[in-house]
């Protein structure tokens, strides 16, 4: 019973293991060194093959030149890329286009998609792309509405919107909750060619207006009901006409707008403080002084 | 009733220019006077097609491209031609030979030019040629890779693909702009033209449809083009020398596999000036292949020679093919019914067409002998079946298992591939010397017999190996 | 998908090399789906003289193999012999740890761990380590966890051979590309394959008898009590006919095949037959008596061999019986020669009810037991490969 246990003592499979991979793998006869050449050549030949597949599809890659354009190669649309930067839907989109479930790529005309979508007011301009194989992409601007206007059309009273550079759209696909937070534009007509509506100059000014308003006093601004712009372009006495939700009216001049904001907003701490009858007319276009009418009095 | 006129009548050739360039260079074309065949104009400008005063013209695109071009923009140009696939087609359907002249890079031409050679190839149009001016290298990587891509595909599908890159034009210093694209426009029409002429059948010496189609046979091969004019005395060598100097080379001379000749000269040219001429443009060439030729006399050419060469380069994997298309060269010279009248020429022609068959018949003999070769071998093998019937008698004594030693000792012979020499050597020596140096002492008897070899195997004082009988001293009787 | 296993079974024998293939499914079932055989050359007394020969032969055999089924082999149970195998035993002893003095399976391991570890001198190594039985307080046991005493015992026989020679045999099979999955002692391969666990638990000797060496194996208790080489084998007894007859080695073979008895009875005696065929010595007649003389010597002297290294075993009733095998147990009458010397009831050996009946050939046992042991491996391998292992083994192809 020797115990020297400090090394574990030699078994077959320390033969097997112990000796180099060459030396215990040297082929002993031809049959061995022609199944060596053999495995090495399988090896040799997979990794060949998985580098023919990359070249091959290299080189199809560069070769579909316009293969494409002959239709034996576009396939079933699978997917419709849809990206607008406004509030049309995917749905509605799908909706409009009526683009048939089974149809090819390149059966797609472009063109007229294209001004089917241009022909939507609310559309500023649509890019449709073909993405081979089989992707299509359409890419949208949209007017982004900052009013409504309410437009009286062959004995019909339409809702429309207007975004700040004039343009006159129906509104599509845009929440009620968004619209209702506009105010309306009153006192002045759109005036219609070709059944298109033209721009309203003023929009620009109407929007920097309501902008300078929100940032300086958000609450007010968003109980705005109307904005009434009959007046706007006078030569005498130029005034934009606000009505509020509780109907009582502010003036403004049509410019300058943070002094009588600035103005406004301490008549309405002043109205707060001392709890008064309901306030029936703030005029801030006057040079020095503002005017505020209340109902059954008046005070300067 | 000429058989030329009426076979060139029969050919329906159509000029089709694409693209700005392209137009441009179908002007030129039509400046040169009436020619045989149709001349097509396809753009996406309306205003440039209606300026060109081409009578067909195809405006591609139509509200696409608000008919003004898609400036240089191929997925505009990808739309556009789709929108008008039929028209194309219609373009290339029922010619017979089509000439494409285009500038690559921008958009019209580089889409519109592949689409309507591929219209081409399907609609089994017989010839395709394709000129194109490529870009600048200043002009940008992109337009650049684009004229790149779509010459590659060009050239793929197209029996002459002949492609003039811009930087030659601007390389001819001294020229204003205009003039140095003008003329890079004149070339090519020069070289059209020139094509046209070859197979028109107005020369005196010409080639046809079907030989420019056999020289041009295959899809797929590089093309170059030149053309040199000389005048006077030594108008000849002259011609040569500005032949080998055409732009359209870009600088290097081809050695071409097959070639097509034309000469232009005026009514005073000798007819062996004329040969030696020839002569002298086959070896600036090295052409080694089909060559034809063809000359054309133009009374207002007085002592003006105009050398055109169109042809396919040589390119090394060719070399290979080409015992593969000779054979086809007997047909092709049955089809020539044509028109060898000038007698000078005619020994010329003939060697040239004597040669090809010469080199068919001079292959088949080494055939044959080979063949003849064969029987001799059968004697050979026929010997060994004896000598195998020989050794047949001893196997049956040998007990079951061993039947595979008569497989192995064939193979074991022919294991040359891998070091054999040494192995063999190895066998023979080891056995005897190896083991008998592993003896520690000799035994009295050494009557191991098979066990000769081994290690002794001593068990209890006595050697195993030894029989048992001889050692226990048991008398045998026989 | 089940998951299998090809496997070759490859024996390195004097006179032949066998090789058979075969499938093991889910580690339970064994399918026998091929064989290849070939002669040997340069392997004399069950050692491989000339490795390269050997080599060659052995490859040939597997090729062989590898067509007759078209699957490719990875692994191989290897067989081996030769007479530099020696074995001893060696007795390994721990204490009892528990407090109860109840045997439990770290006492068992430290005493097996105890037998296994004993050092081998210079250029051998181990090619059996068995554990033939405990004792617990010096009472012998098969089963001794649960057991009650201070000290256990492990014996184990120690099975062993030249590094040199094992290395050789392993390097035939690696030099073509294959792995040696199991290196197995020829003996206690054919015993798997001709004895069943009943004759294993009673106490049976398995004598292979080959054409270079005998080799042995006793089990009890189903388990193998000791295991040898005895340098005396079926070339031994052509080699002395060959001296005896005056005959060449080829047709000593032959006669030995065709009328070798060790065993005749008197009227056998005074038979006389032809020798024919061998040109070069010329037909003439042969007495079978002095056949059976020459024969009988030489299997004598090897059962008296076998007897003397089974002395432990002989005398206390530990075998009941005696069982032949390999190519030259089919002489006749040599198991009859067998009782008398060894004083047990002797038979050849009975294959299993599942072996095919063209592989129920004595020369078969080694190669069908070493298939039957790699399967009992697999069975007893819980480890299920993992991808990494799958992995390297494609890229090993």
């Amino acid at each position: 019973m020797a115990k020297n246990q400090h090394k574990k003592p030699a078994t077959w499979r320390d033969l097997k293991d112990g000796s180099t991979t060459s030396k215990r793998r040297a082929p002993l006869s031809w049959r061995a060194r022609l199944r060596a050449v053999w495995i090495w050549t399988k090896r040799a030949a997979a990794v060949a093959a998985v580098a023919g597949l990359c070249v091959g599809a290299y080189y199809l890659y560069q070769n579909t030149y316009i293969e494409e354009i002959f239709s034996g190669k576009t396939e079933q649309i699978k997917q419709i890329e849809f990206k607008t930067d406004g509030y049309i839907t995917g749905k509605w989109l799908n909706e409009f286009l009526r683009i048939p479930a089974k149809s090819k790529l390149s059966d797609i005309n472009i063109f007229a998609l294209k001004q089917a979508l241009e022909s939507m007011g609310q559309i500023k301009s649509a890019t449709i792309e073909r993405v081979y194989p089989d992707i299509l992409r359409i890419l949208i601007t949209e007017h982004k509405p900052f009013m409504r206007v309410a437009i009286k059309i062959d004995y019909q009273v339409r809702l429309y919107a207007m975004s700040p550079d004039g343009v006159f759209f129906r509104p599509v696909c845009i929440p009620d909750k968004t619209l209702a937070s506009m105010p309306f534009l009153e006192g002045y007509m759109p005036v219609f060619e070709d059944n298109e509506p033209m721009r309203y100059k003023n929009a620009e000014r109407l929007n920097e207006f309501l902008n300078i308003s929100r940032k300086a006093l958000p609450q007010e601004a968003a109980g705005w009901r109307s904005i009434n712009v009959s007046e706007i372009d006078s030569l005498t006495l130029p005034l934009i006409t606000v009505t509020r939700i509780d109907g009582g009216s502010i003036i403004f001049a049509p410019q300058d707008y943070e002094k009588q904001l600035d103005r406004l907003e301490y008549i309405l701490r002043y109205a707060k403080e001392k709890p008064l009858n309901k306030i029936e007319r703030i005029d801030l276009s006057l040079k020095d002084r503002a005017d505020v009418k209340i109902a059954d009095q008046q005070q300067k | 009733m000429n058989p030329q006129s009426q076979q060139s009548q029969k050919l329906k050739i159509r000029i089709v220019g694409v693209g700005n360039a392209g137009v441009e260079m179908l002007k030129k074309i039509c400046a040169h006077g009436p020619i045989d065949a149709t001349i097509v104009a396809v753009d996406t400008d309306l205003s440039a097609l209606s300026k060109s005063g081409v009578k067909h013209a195809l405006a591609l695109g139509g509200e696409i491209t608000d008919n003004m071009g898609c400036g240089g923009d191929p997925t505009l140009a990808k739309e556009a031609a789709l929108a008008n696939l039929a028209s194309l087609r219609a373009v290339v359907n029922n010619a017979d030979m089509i000439v494409i002249l285009t500038a690559l890079g921008g958009g019209t031409g580089s889409v519109v030019a592949p689409i309507l050679s591929k219209l081409a190839f399907e609609g089994g149009v017989k010839c395709i040629a394709n000129f194109c001016i490529l870009p600048l290298q200043l002009e940008g990587a992109e337009r650049v890779s684009l004229a790149d891509k779509a010459f590659k595909y060009l050239h793929k599908r197209s029996n002459i693909a002949i492609s003039m890159p811009n930087d030659i034009i601007m390389s001819r210093t001294g020229k204003s702009l205009k003039e140095a694209y003008d003329e890079a426009n004149e070339c090519v029409a020069n070289a059209v033209l020139a094509i046209l002429n070859m197979i028109s059948g107005r020369g005196i010496i010409n080639t046809d449809f079907p030989t420019l189609r056999k020289i041009f046979a295959a899809h797929g091969a590089n093309s170059f083009f030149a053309s040199g004019q000389g005048f006077g005395e030594n108008a000849a060598e002259e011609a040569v020398e500005k032949l080998k100097k055409c732009p359209l080379l870009s600088d290097n001379i081809p050695s071409a596999k097959n070639l097509l000749i034309n000469i232009v000269c005026g009514e005073n040219m000798e007819m062996n000036k004329t040969r030696a001429l020839l002569e002298l443009a086959k070896q600036c060439f090295n052409a080694n292949g089909r060559v034809g030729y063809g000359i054309e006399i133009n009374p207002d050419f007085d002592s003006k020679i105009e050398i055109t060469a169109i042809g396919t380069e040589e390119a090394p994997s060719q070399l290979s093919s080409e015992p593969a298309i000779q054979p086809e060269a007997a047909p092709v010279r049955r089809e020539t019914e044509q028109i060898m009248s000038n007698e000078n020429s005619l020994p010329q022609a003939q060697n040239i067409s004597e040669s090809i068959p010469q080199d068919e018949i001079q292959l088949k003999p080494p055939h044959k002998r080979i063949s003849t070769k064969i029987p001799e071998d059968n004697p050979v093998p026929v010997k060994n079946p004896d000598e195998a019937a020989v050794f047949e008698p001893l196997k049956p004594p040998q007990p079951a298992p061993r039947p595979v030693t008569e497989e192995e000792e064939p193979q074991r012979k022919r294991r040359g591939f891998f070091g054999f020499g040494r192995k063999k050597s190895e066998q023979t020596q080891e056995q005897p010397v190896a083991t008998q140096s592993e003896f520690k002492f000799v035994e009295k008897s050494q009557q191991r017999g098979f066990f000769e070899d081994t290690p002794p195997n001593i068990r209890n004082g006595e050697d195993l190996d030894v029989p048992t009988f001889m050692r226990r001293n048991i008398k045998i009787n026989l | 998908m089940s998951d299998s296993k090809t496997i070759a079974a490859l024996e390195i024998g004097t006179g032949k090399m066998q090789v058979f293939i075969g499938e093991i499914i889910d580690g339970k079932t064994l399918n026998f789906i091929g064989s290849g055989q070939a002669t040997t050359e340069g392997v004399k007394k069950a050692d491989i003289i000339d490795v390269r020969r050997a080599a060659a032969q052995a490859q040939a055999a597997i090729v062989m193999a590898e067509r007759s089924t078209g699957a490719s082999i990875k692994s191989v149970c290897l067989g081996i012999s030769g007479t530099h195998i020696k074995g001893f035993r060696n007795i390994g002893s721990a204490s009892v740890s528990g407090a109860d003095a109840v045997v439990r399976e770290e006492d068992v391991e430290r005493a097996k761990d105890d037998a296994r570890s004993k050092i081998l001198t210079e250029g051998k190594s181990y090619i059996h380590r068995i554990c033939c039985g405990y004792y617990v307080d010096d009472v012998f046991t098969s089963s001794p966890l649960g057991k009650t005493g201070s000290r256990i015992d492990a014996e184990y026989w120690m099975l062993y051979g030249d590094s040199d020679k094992i290395a050789d045999a392993i390097h035939v099979v690696q030099s073509f590309g294959l792995e040696v999955e199991y290196l197995v002692f020829s003996a206690l391969a054919s015993a798997i394959a001709v004895t069943n666990a009943e004759q294993k638990n009673n106490g049976v000797l398995v004598v292979d008898i080959g054409c270079g060496t005998s080799d042995y194996v006793l089990y009890k208790y189903g388990r193998p009590m000791q295991a040898g080489v005895i340098p005396i084998g079926g070339d031994h007894i052509t080699n002395d006919l060959s001296y005896g007859i005056r005959l060449s080695r080829a047709n000593s073979e032959r006669i030995k095949r065709h009328c070798g008895k060790a065993t005749i009875t008197e009227d056998e005696r005074s038979e006389k037959f032809w020798s024919f065929g061998d040109k070069q010595i010329g037909d003439k007649k042969i007495s079978m008596d002095a056949i059976n003389k020459v024969i009988r010597a030489r299997l004598e002297e090897l059962f008296l061999l076998l007897r003397d290294e089974l002395t432990d075993f002989i005398g206390n009733d530990s075998i009941k019986e005696v069982v032949l095998t390999g190519g030259s147990s089919n002489l006749s009458g040599i198991c009859e020669l067998a009782s008398a010397v060894l004083g047990f009831p002797c038979s050849q050996g009975k294959f299993d009810s599942s072996v095919r009946p063209n592989l129920r050939h004595q020369e078969f046992a080694t190669a069908l037991g070493l298939l039957e042991y790699a399967r009992e491996q697999e069975s007893n391998k819980q480890s299920s490969a993992s991808i990494f292992d799958t992995f390297a083994k494609i890229f090993k192809r």
